[in-house]
């Protein structure tokens, strides 16, 4: 074979340039794809209060079967989410579908920019929220179907498809973590509550338009996030986290830096 | 015309519309009067801190629609499950105002005024405040209950005047059982999933006795989280959950000393 005559050094040297252009090839997607300036809930170097420790399969009713009228309503909701593709609504639901809450759409409800510079307590607490909810547990329960993979069609965002496909669709993790974020963060600023909320509703919603779950899967997600964030109420780490955002907003409504 | 009978004529009118006027202003108070002599009980919110279902919560289903449709197999699965251990339970959640006695099976203690004061009086109050919740989209939607489109019995027949008038959509009894239920939650992690478990059946079991929509208890259970959220923006409400998470601290190291001496 060519590879053979070449000898070990030689294969060695290629794969590893390969991998260097491999790696810089997705890095440069990675960039391109992230808006200049707009902030996720990612970050490496916060240390977080510890995992809520919750058996949600146990509260948390079955997925529905193949014949109900139940899932004939999320077949249904499908073809909604099908029909909204191609709109403004559409394309929130792609931005929506990365893997961690987008913070620009986010920080126009709440009314003031969370950022890590901006709001470091409150961007350590929701990233923290968001990174220690696991459903996996309850994921592995019931092992569902996601729609675009059972109708082997497109969601509005291919590129997630492929490490999507063997997980379970029941329940929504996105919206989960949606609902668990903006519950917490109403208690945060109460003045925009329903503004906050709504939003963490319609980042749920925008899993369906996607394609990417079942309208079920999604309730059963919200459901999921009220226990979770409960869990996480009686946690002293998470109290105290929740204490230094609070006292970070009266700081930045002191300061006149929230709008009204 | 004789100007005596025009002025006769132009009496009556004005008469019979003043009767017609009566009697439909007193139509209209009997209908938004809620007909149950409620008790004198108040939150720690105020109503403008309230969170606006309204808002918050999407237009029940058309009538037309596949989740309606939904709703109505979930009635018939209401309807057969009346006669069973589970419509019986149905039967016994009806009163909303004991929500202590309702979930103290799952907290795993008696929340009764004499033996956790605390938390009694913690869920009596809080219980109102995520009650608030579902005030505006009750009014705002104002949807036609299960029992009253099919004009059929429900599980607990002395209920069905009181709650003629009221919104079917969200369900109260569901939006206070997930509420609270949250709270309990936070007080007791060790059962959060019994006591969230029992909230949730506490929801179904509105479904089972024909005095709600599926879709009124879901949305019932997003208005109970916003509405326990709500509370925790509210210092007096902080302090008594203070309070009651001490009480409960204290009962349980009781019992669990007890456990380890036998």
């Amino acid at each position: 074979m060519f590879e053979r005559k070449r000898g070990k050094k030689t294969v060695g040297l290629a794969v590893t340039a390969a991998a260097m252009f491999l790696c810089s090839a997705v890095f440069a997607r990675d960039v391109k794809v992230m808006p200049k300036g707009a902030a996720t809930v990612e970050s490496k170097d916060i240390a977080c209060f510890a995992e809520p420790n919750a058996d949600y399969a146990a509260v948390l009713p079955p997925p529905p079967a193949f014949d109900s009228v139940h899932f004939m309503y999320d077949k249904a909701m499908y073809e909604v989410g099908l029909s909204l593709r191609d709109t403004v609504r559409g394309k929130q639901a792609v931005l929506d579908a990365g893997r961690y809450y987008k913070l620009d759409s986010l920080s126009k409800v709440f009314g003031a920019d969370i950022t890590p510079e901006n709001t470091p307590e409150i961007y350590a607490l929701l990233h923290c929220v968001g990174k220690m909810i696991s459903d996996r547990s309850v994921k592995n329960v019931y092992k569902r179907v996601r729609p675009y993979v059972l109708y082997n069609a497109p969601t509005c965002l291919p590129s997630s498809e492929k490490k999507r496909r063997d997980t379970s669709s029941y329940p929504s993790g996105h919206s989960t973590r949606g609902w668990s974020m903006a519950l917490i963060l109403s208690e945060v600023n109460p003045a925009r509550k329903e503004a906050i909320l709504r939003h963490g509703y319609e980042y749920g919603q925008s899993r369906v338009i996607c394609g990417y779950h079942w309208q079920s899967d999604v309730d059963a997600g919200r459901l999921m996030a009220g226990v979770a964030v409960a869990a996480f109420h009686s946690d002293p780490d998470f109290m105290k986290q929740l204490r230094k955002a609070k006292d970070e907003f009266a700081e930045l409504v002191r300061k006149g830096k929230v709008r009204p | 015309m004789h100007k005596s009978e025009c002025c006769k004529k132009l009496r009556s009118a004005v008469l019979g519309a003043a009767a017609l006027c009566f009697l439909f202003g007193a139509a209209v108070s009997a209908r938004t009067d809620d007909v149950k002599p409620a008790p004198v009980r108040t939150g720690y919110l105020t109503k403008d801190k309230a969170v606006d279902g309204f808002a918050l919560l999407p237009p029940p289903p058309a009538y037309d629609s596949v989740h309606f449709m939904y709703d109505k197999a979930m009635y018939e699965y209401g309807l057969a499950m009346r006669n069973t251990e589970r419509g019986k339970q149905a039967a016994d959640d009806v009163d909303e105002f004991a929500l202590q006695r309702h979930f103290s099976e799952a907290f795993g203690m008696d929340i009764t005024p004499e033996k956790m004061p605390e938390l009694f009086k913690l869920v009596e109050r809080a219980n109102e405040d995520v009650y608030l919740a579902t005030v505006s989209a009750k009014k705002g939607y104002n949807r036609v209950r299960p029992y009253l489109l099919y004009d059929a019995p429900t599980c607990f027949r002395p209920d069905e005047e009181r709650l003629r008038y009221n919104s079917s959509y969200p369900s109260g009894h569901s939006a206070r059982a997930w509420g609270v239920g949250l709270i309990l939650s936070e007080i007791n992690p060790a059962r959060k999933e019994t006591i969230m478990r029992r909230a949730y059946e506490y929801g179904q079991s509105r479904v089972i006795c024909g005095y709600h929509w599926q879709s009124d208890v879901d949305a019932g259970r997003l208005a109970g989280a916003a509405g326990a959220a709500s509370l925790h923006s509210n210092h007096e409400f902080l302090k008594q959950l203070q309070k009651a998470k001490d009480e409960f601290n204290r009962l349980a190291k009781r019992a669990n000393k007890g456990k380890f001496h036998k």
